[in-house]
């Protein structure tokens, strides 16, 4: 759809915060209403995007970098320098984050399940294709009847509800959470969808794709950790790695478009 | 004339579809750089070190998920 969500970091950030509070100010709800709550404030928050760009027509990036500063300094303003601590966090909860199953922890698991029902929803569903024709060409799409507005919404909300989701576990897997949680996670989303091939342009790219590319970007920040590369040159790695994958991509175009014109010159 | 025409990129090595499927091209950096790790530090194949890994990629992932939906 040719859209980007800069906001993710911020609702992720306030969802945290706010799945913390849930559990200081009520000692004895449950995990699962705490989940639900957070996934809901997501997708309020998601959804004050959807209307700005799909009804207000203001292109996503500045409406998701407007509302980036804004959740994030509302998030500041009502955590007020103070903090969630993991003590305040029941075990069962924290589980999500130290517990595995087979192996895995069960926070894997939860995002495991999740990638393959959404990636099967995107490939093999009406609503799935819808979005990738949005995003491969737009004036195609209007034309063959997409509801482009609704789509638009829906993705955005969707993506709220995800950060939402994602707050949630951040809480599960630190225990601590104050108001600078997962701030400039955005970037890094960015850099994995690139570096995964997804285009930033829309319509091309998978969901396996872009989680490889998340894989191979935290294996590589890893592999720096583990052979004692000093921690700054950590950014200008991922900053190499994003440009080089985007410098294979071009090449592959660039071939790619020749190979067509030789073809074609033999019709 | 019914000979094949042959451009010189029509070659299809082994490098060339590796590259074209960008999934086994970013498999194959992974394992890559998973053997030099492991071989310089072993402790990056511990069990320890491999469930912060799948922690830390989990969340990312997820909200890559995301993006793909608004993207």
């Amino acid at each position: 759809m040719r859209q980007i969500d800069l906001s993710i970091s911020s609702i992720v950030g306030i969802t945290a915060f706010f799945s913390g509070t849930l559990f200081v100010n009520h000692p004895a709800i449950p995990s699962v209403v705490v989940v639900l709550l957070a996934v809901l404030a997501g997708l309020l928050l998601g959804a004050v995007n959807a209307a700005l760009i799909a009804w207000g027509k203001i292109p996503s990036l500045i409406t998701t970098l407007g509302t980036l500063y804004i959740f994030r300094g509302a998030n500041y303003a009502w955590v007020h320098g103070r903090q969630v601590n993991a003590v305040n966090v029941p075990g069962s909860f924290l589980a999500i984050g130290t517990s595995t199953f087979a192996g895995i922890p069960i926070l894997t698991w939860i995002v495991l399940i999740l990638l393959v029902v959404f990636s099967i929803g995107l490939r093999q569903y009406r609503a799935g294709r819808e979005f990738y024709a949005i995003g491969s060409n737009l004036n195609a799409a209007v034309l063959a009847g997409i509801n482009v507005s609704r789509l638009l919404a829906t993705g955005f909300i969707i993506s709220g509800a995800i950060a939402g989701l994602a707050g949630a576990l951040w809480l599960a897997r630190f225990g601590t959470v104050d108001a600078t949680a997962a701030e400039g996670i955005e970037l890094t989303v960015i850099t994995s969808t690139v570096v995964g091939g997804v285009a930033i342009t829309g319509g091309v790219g998978t969901v396996v794709g872009a989680v490889l590319g998340a894989l191979l970007l935290s294996v590589f920040s890893s592999t720096l950790v583990f052979l004692r590369v000093p921690s700054f040159w950590q950014q200008a790695f991922q900053g190499a790695m994003l440009l080089l994958a985007i410098a294979v991509d071009a090449y592959l175009a660039y071939r790619h478009a020749l190979r067509s014109r030789v073809k074609w010159s033999r019709v | 004339m019914t000979e094949e025409f042959k451009s010189p990129y029509d070659k299809q090595g082994w490098l060339n579809v590796l590259m074209r499927s960008r999934e086994a091209s970013l498999v194959l950096l992974i394992v890559a750089l998973t053997v030099l790790t492991t071989a310089l530090n072993p402790r990056f194949l511990s069990p320890q070190s491999l469930k912060d890994l799948m922690l830390n990629v989990s969340i990312i992932a997820l909200l890559v998920l995301g993006r793909q939906l608004s993207s």
